[in-house]
């Protein structure tokens, strides 16, 4: 318990969109009662596709979006729901590093006003000392002191997200969460800014959330993975139960859907093709959110919401929303929908 | 081929490559295209002309009344009167004998700043308000757009003239009347930038860093608004020459026998025979609203990070001098 | 390296046995910036046969949506413009058609479909009667005949519903829906050769691994495939050409490139993508320090000298060309070649 930095209960963020005329508001379950933690010194990678509330758990853990409902413990402080005092305080355990580093940094201040800032913000350095932690805030990310006199669009991408993380580490929080830190980035500065954050968590003994949708960047770097689809949490696994244990329908066919570049490989594997795409987070299916692309989704997961709950041993720290899970950790979900066991259901796609 | 896919036209394919940002995959050879549409250099050279005629009218405005070689106002000579261009009038006499030349080049003294200063008060109370109405939200947006609302409903001209009638003709009350009218457009545009600019990535940041709202507002927000509205001021400050022209053309604006650009034409409406009563002064509006029109137009393909492509985007006011007067600053990519 | 299945794979595409459906030669491609002449494409040459299905891969700016476009005279000119360079498709050359001709075999003999179906396709006219307006135009058609070769078309590329989704808008179809009916849209022609920009990138992938899954069928096609997505290559091409600013530094097999990549480049690039299927999550990724040159000023030797573990003083000054290197690969590297020699 008391080793766990971040504990995240019940997490419930909604938005209201309209739909045409300015009176009639659908609210959309961008989180639906999501819960999780991070210990300390822990990666827990979130991963799913898009409209998958992933982003939007990072935002409201920061407060940058208001949560409808849940709690939220850092080491052993309850925040408040407010998006006030709570998050200036926050600010100083809790940082963030942002998808897209061009757009993320002010480009109307130099890299050295950028570092300031939050050392200004927070006064945690003397104005005197500022320069010099500057420097060395750029020297930790690899970047040449004489950066600091420049501007983010003198830089090149990966450089900018350098500068990003530099900007993160200048209050040392104690989590760090990278929103999609690396998928505006080319494939060859990806790596520099993954070892970059790998290296850095090592030294500073700091928790990361990382999220993503890139499923092999997110089990390079995390310790746990959370899986997320529709606003739901599907399962929480251990890096190492991925390949081959996982729990989840939707967690196998992910995994089978990512190419991997070998050709060798990719000939011979067995792939699991979900069918359609992503239903509408406004009006999702009724039951398990995905029982409209499962497999081997039965009568049962129209009607009832699959509880999150503990698979396997404890200590092994997997859970899962499956009415189904032990088959499916068995078998393989492949297996399942070609076996009469689990056949796939001729239902209607009832939203 | 139309509409099919396999002949976009070029529009079509103009358009993907602008809504790339420079920084994802694949788009950095598109990026360049949207830059090197940018090289167009006629527009370069329409941003100095006009930079040299305002510095000129400037020098001339608080220099005039020192060399000008007769008196604005008080040298008058009838019998000369009416008299057409000539080596010693080179823009001709009015109805009682002044030089037209010398006023004229005095009328910028007076036409300028009531310009400039109108342009200024309307900028900034609107962008002022609008900021707020942005930032703020709620009731206080509503309020303040409906207000707006009813100022932008009057045709300019016709509030303008409508409010100095009221309040009596001197230069100050044209000053109040066209920036009473003008304030709004500020405040319209001033808004909208805040709410796009609200949602940008790097306020986003600012929040997550721990930036109290004030502090979020005027270094994260209001320096990206502020290009815009320093683009429209320019542009605008040729309509409030015209507009003050028009409200002295009525006969509602600067009193004579002030000189003053727009008043001078508006005197000359029924000598239309004394073409040079109405050519000179009217050529002096004419340059100065073309030459803020020039600036204005450079000035936006300059300060627009869209329009310059690629990687760059604004930066500090010192850098946003250097581009406004060097010319577009080099970028460097180095090495990590 | 090569296994059963891979040999005779190879066979299949040589020369000898079957046609070249697409020759593209030595394609030289500039933009005009402010700040000078970009070098986009610089003398690009691939050959693809009848049924072939070759990857163009490289990082962002490295040429290969230019190479595409170019080669369908799809770019604006100004800015860009094609320096030299010959397109063949089935003998013709694309490059020295009027403008009627061109239209003709652009979308019946060669078609492309790109990365952003939304922005791909009009936002007011119906799916279907985009689908076939082209096919339409040139077969003289009549509007039921068009309507039903539209569904035909949805109904080939596994669209549900195909009727009713061809009486629909772009809007109204999500988003791999939506990519499907572009693939509908450039195959109504029956096309020889289909160009793909990275058709997939915008998808979540569970839907890309569907229209992967429905490119592969696609066994008679030759398709010229765009991506940054090694994977994604891997599991879709015959042939890979690697392109690094503007050059063609790489070309072979696909099995070739990936197990016994030649050019420092291309090795690198497959060291520094993390793998879902072994899970030695552990180690530090392989990174290619720096980034690519800039394309104003090209440096005059190998123009990925400055972030080469194995260059030598040769590639600072002499601009590598591309020589066979081994039985099947081609590589643009002083080094490499001078390793094959020796061995």
């Amino acid at each position: 318990m008391s080793s766990e930095l971040l504990v995240v209960e019940d997490l419930s963020v909604h938005f209201k969109v309209s739909t045409g005329t300015r009176t009639s508001k659908k609210v959309v379950k961008a989180v639906d009662r999501v819960s999780f933690s991070v210990g300390r010194g822990e990666t827990l990678g979130i991963v799913g596709e898009s409209g998958c509330g992933k982003s939007t758990t990072g935002y409201a853990i920061q407060g940058l979006v208001k949560r409808q409902s849940g709690n939220i413990r850092i080491g052993d402080r309850e925040l408040g729901k407010g998006l006030g005092r709570d998050r200036q305080l926050l600010s100083r355990r809790v940082q963030m590093v942002f998808q897209d580093p061009t757009s993320s940094l002010n480009a109307k201040m130099t890299v050295g006003q950028i570092l300031t800032e939050p050392l200004a913000v927070h006064n945690i350095v003397p104005p005197r000392e500022r320069a010099e932690r500057v420097g060395e805030l750029l020297e930790m990310v690899g970047m040449p002191r004489s950066s600091a006199l420049r501007f983010p669009h003198e830089f090149s991408g990966g450089q900018r997200q350098r500068i990003g993380i530099a900007r993160a580490l200048a209050v040392e929080p104690e989590l760090i969460i990278c929103d999609e830190p690396t998928a505006a980035l080319d494939v060859s500065v990806r790596a520099q800014v993954l070892n970059l954050l790998r290296r850095l968590q090592k030294e500073r003994g700091l928790s990361l959330i990382f999220i993503s949708h890139d499923v092999s960047a997110v089990t390079h770097m995390a310790d746990r993975i959370m899986v997320m689809y529709l606003g739901r949490a599907v399962e929480v696994l251990p890096r190492a139960a991925l390949l081959n244990r996982s729990a989840h329908p939707y967690t196998q066919a992910l995994l089978s859907a990512v190419p991997v570049p070998d050709p060798l490989v990719e000939k011979n594997r067995e792939r699991i093709l979900l069918r359609g795409d992503v239903p509408s987070p406004i009006n999702p299916p009724s039951g398990c959110v995905f029982r409209t692309r499962c497999p081997i989704a039965q009568e049962i997961c129209a009607i009832d919401v699959p509880k999150q709950r503990v698979i396997g041993k404890e200590a092994e720290g997997q859970t899962v929303a499956c009415h189904f899970a032990e088959e499916v950790r068995e078998g393989g979900i492949a297996a399942l929908a070609a076996s009469s066991l689990l056949a796939p259901s001729t239902m209607k796609e009832t939203a | 081929m139309g509409v099919t896919m396999q002949s976009p036209d070029p529009k079509t394919i103009r358009l993907m490559t602008v809504d790339q940002n420079s920084s994802t995959p694949a788009s950095r050879a598109r990026g360049l295209l949207v830059a090197a549409r940018t090289s167009a250099r006629s527009l370069d050279f329409g941003y100095y002309i006009g930079l040299l005629i305002i510095v000129a009218w400037a020098v001339i405005a608080t220099t005039a009344y020192l060399w000008v070689p007769f008196h604005p106002t008080e040298y008058q000579d009838v019998a000369n009167r009416l008299a057409a261009p000539s080596a010693t009038n080179i823009f001709g006499t009015d109805e009682l004998g002044r030089d037209v030349f010398s006023r004229v080049m005095a009328g910028a003294q007076l036409s300028l700043p009531i310009a400039l200063l109108t342009v200024a008060i309307a900028g900034v109370v609107g962008s002022v308000i609008g900021a707020i109405s942005g930032f703020v939200g709620g009731m206080v947006d509503e309020l303040i757009m409906r207000v707006c609302d009813v100022i932008l409903s009057f045709p300019a001209i016709v509030l303008a003239l409508a409010i100095v009638a009221a309040l009596g003709p001197n230069w100050f009350n044209v000053v109040a009347s066209i920036s009473l009218v003008m304030w709004p457009e500020y405040c319209r545009l001033m808004r909208s930038q805040v709410l796009s600019i609200r949602t940008n990535l790097h306020v986003t940041a600012a929040i997550s860093v721990g930036c109290s709202p004030t502090r979020v507002f005027s270094k994260h927000v209001l320096p990206y608004g502020l290009p815009a509205i320093m683009v429209k001021a320019t542009v605008d400050l040729g309509m409030v020459i015209l507009i003050t022209a028009g409200l002295s053309f009525i006969g509602v604006g600067v009193t004579p026998p002030t000189p003053e650009w727009g008043a001078m034409v508006s005197a000359a409406q029924t000598r239309i025979d004394s073409w040079w009563l109405v050519v000179f002064p009217g050529l002096a509006i004419l340059s100065t609203v073309l030459a803020f029109n020039f600036v204005g137009d450079g000035l936006r393909d300059k300060l627009d990070p869209q329009l310059r492509g690629g990687n760059a985007k604004g930066a500090s006011a010192k850098s946003m001098l250097q581009r406004i007067f060097l010319g577009q600053r080099k970028t460097k990519e180095t090495p990590a | 390296m090569s296994t059963v299945t891979v040999t005779s794979r190879i066979g299949l595409s040589s020369p000898e046995e079957s046609k070249a459906v697409l020759k593209v030669s030595d394609l030289v491609v500039e933009y005009h910036t402010a700040r000078g002449i970009a070098q986009a494409v610089n003398g690009v040459t691939f050959t693809v046969h009848a049924g072939e299905k070759l990857a163009i891969v490289g990082e962002s700016g490295c040429g290969k949506t230019a190479t595409l476009l170019a080669a369908l005279r799809l770019l604006p000119s100004p800015p860009s413009k094609t320096v030299r360079g010959s397109v063949e498709v089935d003998g013709t050359d694309l490059m020295t058609l009027g403008p009627k001709a061109l239209n003709e075999i652009r979308g019946r003999d060669i078609s492309i479909v790109f990365q952003d179906a939304l922005s791909a396709f009009n936002p007011v006219l119906t799916v279907g009667r985009q689908i076939s307006e082209g096919v339409r135009q040139q077969r003289k058609l009549s509007k039921a005949a068009a309507h039903e070769l539209a569904v035909d078309m949805l109904a080939r590329v596994g669209v549900p519903d195909p009727d009713q989704r061809a009486k629909q808008y772009p809007h109204q179809l999500s988003g791999g829906m939506r990519q499907r009916a572009m693939i509908a849209m450039a195959l109504a022609g029956e096309p020889k050769v289909l160009f793909a920009d990275e058709p997939t990138t915008a998808l979540d992938v569970t839907v890309q691994a569907q229209i992967l899954d429905l490119v592969r069928s696609f066994k008679d096609l030759a398709i010229v495939w765009v991506s940054h997505d090694l994977g994604v290559v891997a599991g879709l091409a015959d042939r890979v050409i690697v392109m690094y600013s503007g050059f063609v530094v790489e070309e072979g097999p696909v099995e070739d490139i990936f197990h016994s990549p030649k050019h420092p480049y291309t090795a690198a690039l497959l060291r520094s993508i993390p793998r879902t299927d072994e899970m030695s999550g552990t180690h530090e990724l392989v990174s290619i320090p720096g980034s690519p040159p800039d394309l104003v000023a090209l440096p005059a030797g190998c123009p990925f000298y400055d972030r080469c573990a194995v260059r030598v003083d040769r590639c600072a000054t002499d601009r590598p060309t591309l020589e066979r290197v081994g039985d099947t690969q081609t590589v643009a590297c002083w080094v490499a070649q001078a390793k094959d020699i020796a061995s």
